[in-house]
């Protein structure tokens, strides 16, 4: 590219946006003590609760992938009324503030209400449990999966799928063969969405369970009880992890694409 | 083999009307029409992905006007050919018997019959993203030959090659056609599948104008599409029809207009059903002043386009309705022909064919 003098105010403004966006995180990296970075490292509290985020979101998205998948497809490929609504329904989540999106769940799964007594009638519980972590964290997540899932079988041209059911393939055969191979990049980026966005909730998971403690509750606790210096190391940890994994999926849906 | 019974179906701005149609086993059904006539919607129709409103759809001496599309056997080659893009050339010709969970050994041995079938055997690895567009169709036909329905519908096959292409299509179809598929070959231009047909059907505006043999449907020109591609440019609606004496007279427009009608005097025949004419270019008499002859019609007009097709002009004039005009070069030179000259036409009431 080029440097034209004429565009720099643009480059100017472009580099205060992306500092915005880096400093902060590399000025946590430099700040924070070594000696304290390696003991919060090994400490077991933290690595149980970086597990149990990372598990209990990819749970949550793999479970909201068998629903939302074909939701998203009948979205895209089929015209009907009231569909523009059912997509600003769909968008809900992402647009009321989390905090909120956890007390609207807990209202529906707490201890007294119907699905809260049914869960407890065979010994499970949303409140302070994986369960109830997975829950709010797909009911934040999950608009991120079926949106992209939707532009993505939207993509998919429906005379490929005229062509496979003219050869004999049933709708189904249709969807596993043609719609969703053709429409697995999107997909895939939706689940890495969700997934990326589950690990990252705070708002939402504290209103429904506050132990067992997820990273960014141990970050917020850490800092409530202890102060920057120990919180810092555990939000370094995490950030580390959360890049990594985004990198890996980065990288793999990108060597998809070459493939 | 194929027969459609008086289909009907509506759209918001468009309507598919009494379409009844017959087409025999083995049989090369060409399906002519405009763009937007509905030929393409008739495909779908019969392929399942559109139902009709009324009407029946037998195949084979049963109806399948309710059947699912995946379970009609009927070979659809669409326009764009509507190869899987993440599949190879083989994993496309193989998808049909796949879905059949017939055995990988005889998917193999199908799969390289109807490759070498369509002369593309060499791709059978080949990425679809890495075939020409003469591949594609090829790899395409092996995809749709490899089901044995005994019918194949090509929509508009032509019309994403080259010429040189073309013909070797062409001699490709004329094999399939040979080993008794019967074929429905949908197009805007007949030239193309005239030489393959064994029948034409006319379609416009969502109904079947004219169907049969290609001399039944030509030459006898039920519209100006169909008398365009007969060679005739002067093709007009009657309007109305009246005796003088001796002489008869019609009024004629253009098709689909209603204004600027035109008297022109026609051989004196019986009351019969006058409902178009057409006037051969070729006989008709262009000059610089009014002709004392026994041309029984002359009209002065203005010269309106003049194209050189080979080593001959046809010239548009204008008497209210356009006339072509049919002239040698000698003839063009010597009279100074040029956009906006008034000039008389003149032709005998002979030189009018009616129908």
């Amino acid at each position: 590219m080029k440097f034209e003098a004429k565009y720099i105010f643009l480059y100017l403004f472009a580099a205060l946006a992306l500092l915005f966006i880096v400093v902060p995180v590399i000025n946590m990296f430099f700040a924070t003590d070594l000696d304290i970075f390696f003991q919060t490292a090994r400490d077991s509290e933290v690595k149980k609760s970086i597990f149990l985020t990372l598990w209990v979101s990819l749970a949550a998205t793999i479970l909201c992938a068998a629903f939302a998948v074909p939701l998203a497809y009948v979205i895209a490929k089929k015209s009907f009324r009231f569909k523009t609504l059912l997509l600003g329904i769909i968008n809900i989540p992402i647009v009321i503030p989390h905090s909120a999106a956890g007390i609207a769940v807990l209202g529906l799964v707490s201890r007294d209400t119907v699905i809260g007594k049914m869960a407890g009638s065979v010994g499970l519980s949303f409140i302070d449990s994986p369960l109830g972590i997975g829950v709010a964290m797909a009911y934040v997540s999950l608009p991120f999966l079926i949106i992209s899932a939707i532009n993505g079988f939207s993509e998919v041209p429906e005379k490929l799928e005229n062509a496979a059911q003219n050869l004999g393939a049933s709708r189904w055969q249709t969807f596993f063969k043609i719609s969703l191979p053709l429409a697995k990049q999107s997909v895939f980026s939706g689940l890495i969405l969700m997934f990326s966005r589950g690990i990252s909730e705070f708002g939402a998971v504290i209103m429904l369970a506050y132990f067992p403690t997820i990273t960014p509750i141990l970050i917020y606790d850490r800092f409530t009880s202890f102060g920057l210096t120990y919180a810092r190391p555990v939000a370094v940890i995490f950030v580390l992890i959360c890049l990594t994994v985004f990198l890996f999926f980065y990288l793999l849906t990108n060597k998809k694409r070459r493939d | 083999m194929i027969e459609l019974k008086n289909i009907r179906r509506k759209f918001k701005d468009f309507e598919l009307s009494d379409i009844s149609l017959n087409i025999s086993k083995g049989e090369y059904h060409v399906l002519v029409g405009p763009s937007g006539a509905g030929k393409t919607l008739l495909l779908n129709l019969i392929a399942g992905f559109v139902k009709p409103d009324s009407g029946r759809i037998i195949l084979n001496n049963s109806d399948i006007t309710d059947l699912l599309p995946q379970n009609r056997n009927v070979s659809y080659l669409f326009q764009d050919l509507a190869l899987f893009p993440h599949l190879s050339v083989e994993e496309n010709v193989a998808f049909s018997l796949k879905i059949k969970k017939m055995k990988k050994q005889d998917v193999s041995a199908q799969v390289k019959k109807y490759l070498e079938f369509t002369d593309v055997l060499h791709l059978k690895d080949r990425s679809i993203s890495k075939l020409s567009g003469g591949e594609k169709q090829r790899v395409a036909l092996a995809r749709n030959l490899i089901t044995e329905s005994g019918i194949l519908m090509l929509d508009e096959p032509f019309s994403a090659i080259d010429t040189q292409l073309k013909l070797s299509l062409k001699k490709l179809l004329k094999k399939i056609s040979d080993y008794g598929v019967t074929i429905i070959h949908v197009t805007h231009n007949p030239e193309e599948a005239i030489s393959l047909a064994h029948k034409i059907t006319v379609v416009e505006n969502g109904k079947i104008i004219s169907s049969g043999t290609y001399k039944e449907v030509f030459s006898k020109p039920l519209n100006m599409f169909i008398a365009g591609f007969s060679g005739y440019k002067n093709f007009f609606k009657v309007n109305s029809v009246f005796r003088e004496g001796d002489s008869l007279f019609v009024d004629v427009v253009i098709e689909n207009s209603t204004d600027n009608s035109v008297r022109f005097e026609i051989p004196n025949k019986p009351d019969t059903d006058l409902n178009s004419i057409i006037i051969d270019s070729s006989n008709i008499v262009l000059s610089d002043n009014k002709l004392i002859s026994s041309a029984r019609n002359s009209y002065e007009g203005i010269v309106e386009s003049v194209f050189r097709i080979d080593s001959a002009y046809d010239v548009e004039m204008n008497i209210g309705i356009p006339v072509w005009v049919k002239l040698t070069e000698s003839s063009f030179n010597e009279l100074g022909i040029e956009k906006g000259k008034r000039m008389w036409i003149s032709f005998k009431a002979s030189a009018v064919s009616v129908f």
